[in-house]
Parts: structure tokens; sequence; C-alpha cells
């Protein structure tokens, strides 16, 4: 095959190797970092300087560099500076609490969606699976079976003591991956669009038996959600050595509440870690390229010895456990779950994240993640809190003269957060259909061939003439 | 004991007898044939050997094991391996995921062992890659190991997908045409591959294949079928002879040249056809393009013409950019630079509907016929950009009186249709709009001799009666050069040779890499 690569080097081809030379990388990421944590040390309430932190996680994911600095320099920005910046400004904190509670949801979903190849539209179900777990177990609500809603007598126990959370957590992969298998036996000899159906009504059912439990036995509390969830202790102990290191850092007193938050970005970080590491060794190895085989050609597939509906079934019970510990977590964060907050639009938005990252890809899913929370959280509520200002303020548009207090309430900026984020969404597609960071495959062949010199060849060396490349 | 034994199968779609009461046996070490028509029911067989399908009736015994019943994957386990006739890659892995997906039987790491990445899952991917490199090594595939399947020429893809059901370390494998397209040179090359497949690894092979060049050559035994049902069963040489199989499947010329073993299997080229009309303009220039297809460079400054009245054939190996070439013509891949003149009017930057109108008409390598579409639905559909009814009918007429079985099966779907007549319907709705110049794919890959030739007899009549100027494309070099007026010969995305086609069927180098010796 004569294939030439096209000979002009792209202007960021000629970027890469400008910002890769020499140790330059190494000097770029420090320096990028470590202004990035200045700017928000000194200015915890500004919101570019936050973002411009954040980005410095893809300028290290970007830049080429050894990968045991790349590790040691994400563990610093992870374990140290973002704990103490978070601590400043709680909100910060929270929100990379949700990046993570939904990257690990994408990786989830990523693994049914993009490796396998099945469109599943009602994934946040796993989800609620597992928070009303922690819910139901980690509250009073066991003694309330009988009661109806909203009327619990005051000084009814908890169930389980808080430290159960850990089991449950784990608890949590376990159900929600039997929840994944039971979906799937029945639904997955479809294909395609129907499967699509099914899955919808499945999210959707999950939901509704969330709303409507509460009748005959009070299981899930109706509409009005299980409230308080207990949270795990913290050991005091550790709290007090953690006050002695923490406070002069943040200048003041750190409460339990803002401990209580650092320890659940912490527990996330732990299980986005084991997720990344669950789905990279998946994805190399039989199971993942048995997936994407399935994605790819499920005739061809199956003609190879994959059994499709036991592999099927896997990617299922994967991308749900993924989302089962999550839901515990969310449950246990919040100290309360309600229906709402399993609705089809986040199903939706979860997939928005898959498909905006890169569908297939760990990194550009993980991006998507943090982008679409990032975009709904702050972008766009900042913006729309903005634009309400200037209503209320004397402010004109220039040009056309009209004063933003005239502009009718139909019109109510708060509106366009959506259709801002739905026309990002449409230019996304239009200009990197394959996503933020796109799926690439394998390059293994080079390797594996300076590997195997050692080894006898068998048929090849007999058979070295075969030589179909003439002509 | 056979190795795999099938009795009496039988398999029906509704009323439609598909395969019907067929014994085959297969024994170990031999390499087996299965001939017949398109549309005879051959790889409704296949499909039932390897449980794609469930055979309505009969028994399927694999080294004692009864086959019938079991899914694919679980047949699969019986080291039984497939290729597929329309190349079933996993078009968006690698070359080497490919042929790792193909050891996913003799792969025996679990849940827990990927999980944990010990030291036994470690080993196995290792060898499993080494084993990969091995066999890409033996199928001429280094080099394109991290290449995405999707981005290989058509004959390399056939030859991944070989490497790919061998990874499964087969007893028994099952090719379904594996040479349709591939030129004579490679359909040669491709016999030597078969017969050390089962000389130095032991593989036992079954084989659906319509190069009759191949399946005389390599066969210990042919079965041949027809409407379903075996017609003739034996060694090669009584194959040859047998008059019914002649009839149904061969045709009179085929089975001719078959027995005449000086003539190279096939007549030889016509030296007294009369020459191109030489009073033809220029219907068609094209001057100096360059395509690609992504980061490849697939045509490297092309230029020929086509003058009114003429069929120009290209020939070269797969991936020359043959095909490429076609799709730039039609609009479909873009020329990066250099022109295209259609009648002094430059087509090069209109989008492929306004080539079409302005008298273009491409039939694409596979037919691309709409499947679920009626033979009366995808006519309709070629005559898109006409308005005018009765016109449209008139050409419907027209086409009719050029393929009379069309008109037979006017209200069948496009996908139940044989491949003869497949190939016919998409011919017929290149023609509908009345083109200047028809752009041939590929027209007799995957068809039975007998409709090799009817289509070549369409073709010439398309040329000298009607006048229509043919730029055909195609992997049987022989015929393409007895019925063309001149042809070009790519190599690599350029043209080396061009002339009369009778010059250049009795150039040596032309001889020696296309037309196999």
């Amino acid at each position: 095959m004569a294939a030439i690569k096209s000979g002009k080097a792209s202007a960021s081809s000629i970027v890469n190797n400008f910002l890769n030379q020499g140790k330059r990388p190494y000097f770029l990421a420090s320096v990028y970092l470590a202004l990035g944590t200045l700017l928000v040390y000194f200015n915890p309430l500004n919101m570019a300087s936050f973002f411009f932190l954040l980005s410095s996680a893809f300028v290290i994911y970007k830049l080429q560099m050894h990968g045991g600095f790349k590790l040691a320099i994400t563990a610093v920005a992870l374990l140290i500076i973002v704990p103490i910046i978070g601590i400043r400004n709680i909100f910060y904190l929270e929100v990379i609490f949700q990046i993570s509670v939904f990257a690990a949801l994408a990786l989830g979903l990523n693994v049914v969606v993009g490796f396998a190849g099945l469109l599943d539209l009602g994934y946040v179900a796993f989800y609620a699976v597992g928070a009303y777990l922690w819910a139901f177990f980690g509250s009073q609500q066991m003694f309330l079976l009988a009661e109806i809603p909203g009327t619990a007598p005051s000084g009814t126990p908890f169930f389980l003591p808080a430290d159960m959370f850990y089991l449950f957590a784990f608890l949590g992969i376990v159900v929600a991956a039997l929840t994944g298998i039971l979906l799937g036996l029945p639904v997955l000899r479809l294909r395609g669009d129907y499967l699509a159906v099914v899955t919808l009504g499945f999210g959707e059912v999950i939901r509704v038996l969330a709303n409507n439990l509460d009748k005959p036995l009070n299981i899930t509390n109706g509409p009005q959600g299980i409230t308080p969830i207990q949270r795990p202790t913290l050991p005091e102990g550790l709290l007090n050595s953690l006050r002695v290191l923490m406070d002069p850092l943040v200048g003041r007193d750190v409460s339990q509440g803002e401990f209580y938050n650092l320890f659940f970005y912490l527990l996330a970080l732990l299980v986005i870690i084991f997720v990344i590491i669950v789905v990279r060794r998946l994805d190399d190895s039989k199971i993942g390229r048995a997936l994407t085989a399935i994605r790819e050609d499920e005739t061809a597939a199956v003609s190879m010895g994959i059994p499709l509906t036991r592999m099927k079934l896997t990617a299922f019970a994967v991308g749900a456990s993924f989302a089962g510990i999550m839901g515990v977590m969310f449950a246990a964060n919040r100290t309360f779950v309600s229906p709402e907050s399993f609705s089809f639009m986040q199903s939706i938005g979860v997939l928005t994240m898959v498909i905006l990252g890169g569908i297939g890809s760990i990194p550009g899913v993980i991006l998507g993640a943090a982008v679409v929370i990032i975009l709904n959280l702050q972008v766009l509520q900042g913006l729309s809190l903005y634009l309400s200002q200037l209503r209320q303020s004397e402010a004109v548009i220039p040009i056309i003269d009209f004063a933003w207090k005239n502009l009718s309430t139909q019109l109510d900026p708060a509106k366009y957060q959506r259709m801002l984020f739905g026309i990002i969404l449409i230019l996304m597609m239009i200009y990197r259909p394959a996503g933020l960071i796109p799926a690439a495959r394998r390059k293994r062949e080079l390797s594996t061939r300076s590997k195997d010199k050692k080894k006898p060849i068998t048929p090849s060396s007999t058979a070295a003439e075969a030589d179909h490349g003439a002509a | 004991m056979a190795l795999l034994e099938a009795r009496g199968v039988t398999k029906r779609f509704g009323g439609l007898l598909a395969v019907n009461k067929l014994d085959l046996t297969v024994e170990a070490g031999a390499i087996v044939s299965i001939i017949g028509p398109n549309g005879a029911g051959k790889t409704t067989f296949f499909n039932t050997l390897t449980g794609l399908y469930r055979p309505d009736e009969g028994h399927i015994v694999c080294q004692g094991h009864s086959l019938v019943g079991l899914r694919p994957d679980q047949i699969a386990k019986f080291s039984i391996a497939r290729t597929f006739q329309n190349i079933r890659l996993f078009a968006n892995m690698t070359v080497m995921e490919n042929i790792l997906v193909g050891m996913h039987t003799r792969l025996f790491q679990d849940m827990p062992n990927v999980l944990l990445r010990s030291r036994k899952f470690k080993l196995e991917e290792e060898q499993a890659h080494a084993r990969a490199a091995e066999l890409m090594a033996f199928m001429g595939l280094t080099g394109v190991g991290d290449e995405l399947a999707s981005s290989l020429p058509y004959g390399v893809q056939r030859r991944l997908e070989i490497a790919r059901s061998l990874a499964a370390d087969p007893k028994l494998l099952l090719l379904d045409e594996p040479t349709a397209g591939m030129n004579p040179q490679e359909s040669c090359e491709a016999m030597i591959l078969f017969q050390k497949l089962r000389d130095q690894l032991g593989i036992t092979i079954l084989l659906i294949e319509h190069d009759m060049k191949v399946v005389m050559g390599i066969s210990d035994r042919i079965t041949v079928i027809d409407y379903g049902e075996k017609i003739a069963e034996g060694a090669p040489h009584e194959i040859q002879s047998n008059t019914r199989v002649i009839e149904a499947y061969l045709g009179s010329g085929a089975a001719a040249a078959l027995t005449n073993k000086e003539s190279e299997a096939r007549r030889p080229i016509q030296l007294e056809k009369s020459p191109a009309p030489d009073a033809g303009a220029t219907l068609l220039s094209i001057e100096n393009i360059d395509s690609y297809y992504g980061h490849i460079h697939a045509l490297k400054g092309i230029s020929l013409e086509v003058k009114a009245g003429e069929i120009v054939t290209l020939i070269g190996a797969n991936g020359a950019g043959k095909s490429t070439t076609l799709r730039t013509i039609s609009g479909l891949v873009r020329a990066r630079q250099g022109k295209i003149l259609l009648r002094g009017q430059n087509i090069t930057k209109l989008p492929p509907h306004d080539i079409v109108k302005a008298g273009v008409g491409h039939v694409p390598e596979g037919r691309g016929i709409f499947p679920r579409l009626t033979v009366r639905e995808n006519l309709g559909v070629g005559a898109f950009i006409i308005n005018d009814q009765p016109l449209v009918q008139r050409r419907m007429e027209y086409v009719f009186h050029l393929f009379p079985l069309l008109k037979e099966r006017l209200d069948q779907k496009g996908g139940t249709l044989s491949g003869g007549e497949q190939q016919m319907l998409a011919i017929a709705r290149g023609l509908i709009l009345n083109p200047k110049i028809l752009l041939l794919d590929e027209p007799s890959m995957g068809l039975a001799p007998v409709l090799v030739d009817l289509i070549f007899q369409i073709i010439e009549k398309l040329n000298k009666e009607d006048g229509i100027a043919i730029l055909l494309v195609e992997q049987n070099a022989h015929m393409a050069l007895q019925y063309a007026h001149r042809a070009y010969v790519l190599s690599t995305g350029q043209i080396v040779l061009q002339g009369d086609a009778r010059e250049i069927a009795q150039n040596p180098q032309v001889k020696s890499a296309y037309l196999g010796g």
C-alpha cells in the first residue's frame, strides 16, 4: 500500500512541536498549575481563575511528558491544591464532586454505548437504584413503612449504623449490576432503535416506581423523597489533626460540613480512579475487543465465537455498576433523594457528555462531563444571572438604543440557558463530530514486532514466499 | 471419519426453498468446493452450517457432535471459522485488533484476570499479539497492523478476513467467494495460499467460489448446487464435462475454455476486433487529478480520456486507485487538484447529483442497489431527477428490452434478487437517465461464469447499438481487455501504461502482473 501522508504540517502540529521541546512541557505544566493555584487562592470568588485552574488538567493531559511526572503533578493538584482552594470556596469542591459523579456515570454509559454500541436511554435508572438502596437502608425509612409519607414520628431511630455506608457502596455495585443483567436478559436481542426505546421505558419505570412506591408500603416516600440519609462518620481524631493542618492554609476554622465536602470529593476521586482503571483494563482485553467487535458487526462477531448475549450483559452490568456506586455516594452526600433527580433528562445529559466528549474515548468522556457540568452549573447560569442584572439596571443596548428593562418577560434570559446549551451542542456536532477528544485505536504493531523477534515463527517462516504484496 | 457431514439439510424462507435436502461430506484434509449459479443457496448453506440460520430439516455433524440448534458462537468453538461473501470486517478496529478478535475462542482470560492484570493475562496477551503479528506476516499484512480495517483497499481486506479466520486455529475453514474482486494474478496467489493452508497447516477447506481456475485447480471434490439442490458432485474433471453443470452454471464458453488447457482458461483475445471509432470526439477527459482518502494519497496526477463510442478499461491491482478514479469522476470523492471535463464542461466541482444530470452514470462496486425497495422502485429512484412520467416509462421499456429478466421481477424486492439480477438492476438503474458515459465498477464481481459472459455481452451491446461510452473497472482483466478498445494500467495511484487494449493484453509485464501468467 503506497499510502503517504499529505506533506504539509498543520498549524496544530507546529504548535505541538514548539510546546513539547526538551524540558519545556515540564516547565509549562508546572507554571500553568502554579499560576492557576495562586489566582484561585487570592481570588477565591473569581470564576475565571477557577476555570483557569481546571483547564490545567487538560494542559497536563495534552503536553508530552514523562508518565511518572504527569502522575505526580496530577496527584499534587488533586490531593493538595484542590482540597485547600476547595475549602476556601466550598462551591468549587461541590462542582468538582459533581464532575466526578457524572464522569463516572459517563464512563459507565460509555462502556455500553461507546464500546458495545448499545444505545441506552435509561441509564440513570441504575444511578437511581444505587441512590435508593442507601436512601432506604441508610435512613429511618425501614421503620416508616407503615406510615403515610411526610408523617415521620419524631425520634425514629436510623435502621443501620452510618458506617454501613461503605458496605452499601459495594452493594450498590452489585445490586446495580444485577439490575443491569435483569434488564438486559429480555431486551438484548433487540437491536438499535428498539433497544433504545426499551431502555428509555425502563428508565421511566424506575422513576415512576420511585414516585409511587409510597403505598401500600411506604418504601420510597413518594415524590417527597427520603431524608435524612446518613453519612459515614468522620473519626474525631483524624478531623482534629486535619484541622491543625488546614486551618492556617485556609485562614479560618474549618467546619465539620466542609470536611464532609472534602471527604466526598476524595471518595469520588477514589471511585473515578477505580472506574478508569477498570474501563482501561477492560478495553484492552479480550472482553473489550469482543464488545467493540459486537458494535462493529454482530454477525461477524458471533461467527468468531463471541457469545452475544453474555458479552452484552457484561457491558450492561459493568456500566450499571459504576452508576450504582455513584448513586450510593450521591444519596449520602445530599442526605436526600427524590425521583426528580432521575428523570429522562438526566439520562440524556449523561449521553450528551459521552457524545460531546468523544464516544468510546475515556479522557474524552471525562472532559465531556466536566464541560457539560460547568456549562450548566456556571457559565450559562452566570450568563443568565448577568443578563437578569442588566434587566434590572438602567443599561441600554447600544446602536438599537433599547433599554434592557423594557425586555418582555417572555424573553427572560433565564430561559435562554437551555437554548444556548443546545446551540453549543449543535455547533460541536458540526465541527467536532467525533467529540472533544476522539477515540483512537491502540497502535500495537511495532511494539509487538520488536518483542516477538526471539520467538520461533511457525507457519510464516515456511511460507514467507506467500508474498501477497505483489503487483 | 468425515470432519463435517451434512445430511438432508433443508432451509426455507417463507415459501422459498433455499436449500433442499442437501448432503455434503467433507473429509479431513480435503479442499471441497461448492459452485452453482447466483442465488442457488450456497451462502445460505454456509450460514446454516455456521449456525446463523437454523436448518428446518436435516443433520449436521462435526467430529461426532451435532451442530443443529447450536448458536454460531458455540459452533465456532468446534474450530470452524469462516469468511463472508461481502467482507464483514470490524471496520473501526485496527488490522491487529481484527485478528485478535478472531482469536476469541483461543483466549482464556476471564473478568478477574482482566481486571487484576494477572501474570496469566499478560502472558496470554503477549502471546496473542505475537501470534497476530505472525499471521499478519503470513498473510502479507505486515506494516498495516495499526491501520483501521476500513482504510484498507478491497483486496487487502479480503486477506485480512482470511487472517482473522485463521486466528482461531480452525480445523475447518469456510471461505465464501474469497477471490471475488481479485485480479487473475491475485487469485492465483490466493490459490497457492489455500493449498498451503491445507498442506502445511492441515486446515480442511470448504470453498464457495466462482473463479473456475481456482475451483478446478485446487479442489479435491466439487459439489454443484442449483435451486438449493445438488445437481452434481465429483472430482473437477467430472464436473467440467457434466452437461447439466455446463447448462446451469458454466456456460458453453467457460466450459470450453476449461477443457482447452492451451487457451489459458479463457478465450484468446480477439485480434480481429474492430478498432476504436476514431471519429469520436473526446467525451470525458481527466487532467492531472489528485484525490485523497483522509491522509492517503489515492490518486497522484491521473490523466485519461474517453472518446464518444469507446469502451475504455482501467486495470491494476487492488488499491491501485481504479474505483477511486470512478468515484472522483462522479463526485463522490473530491479531487484536490486537476480538472474533469465532460464534453468540454468542467464538472470537477459539481455536486454528485449535478454530475449525474450532466450525463455520467455510475454503477458502483458491490452494486449498491436498495435491498428493501422493489425492482420498480429501484429504477424509479434512478429516474428521480426526471419529472416527465411518460419519459420515465419509455426509459423503463428501454431497460426492460435490455434486461427482460428484470421485467419479470418488477415487484420483487432488490435484496431477494440473485447476484446476477442485482447487477443487471444496478446497470439498468445507471442507464435510466440515458447517460453519455457509463462508469462500471467491477460488474462481473461475484457472478457465475455464465452470467459474466452475459454481462459483458450487454456491455458490448450498449456500446455498439446505443453508442454509450463506457469506462470499465474490472478485475477480470482478460474479459475487460477483450471487450475494450483502449486500456489504462494503474499502479499505486498513477497511470503506468496506456494504449490499445490488444497491445496492452500482449504486454509481457501486464501479462505477468494482472493476467496470471
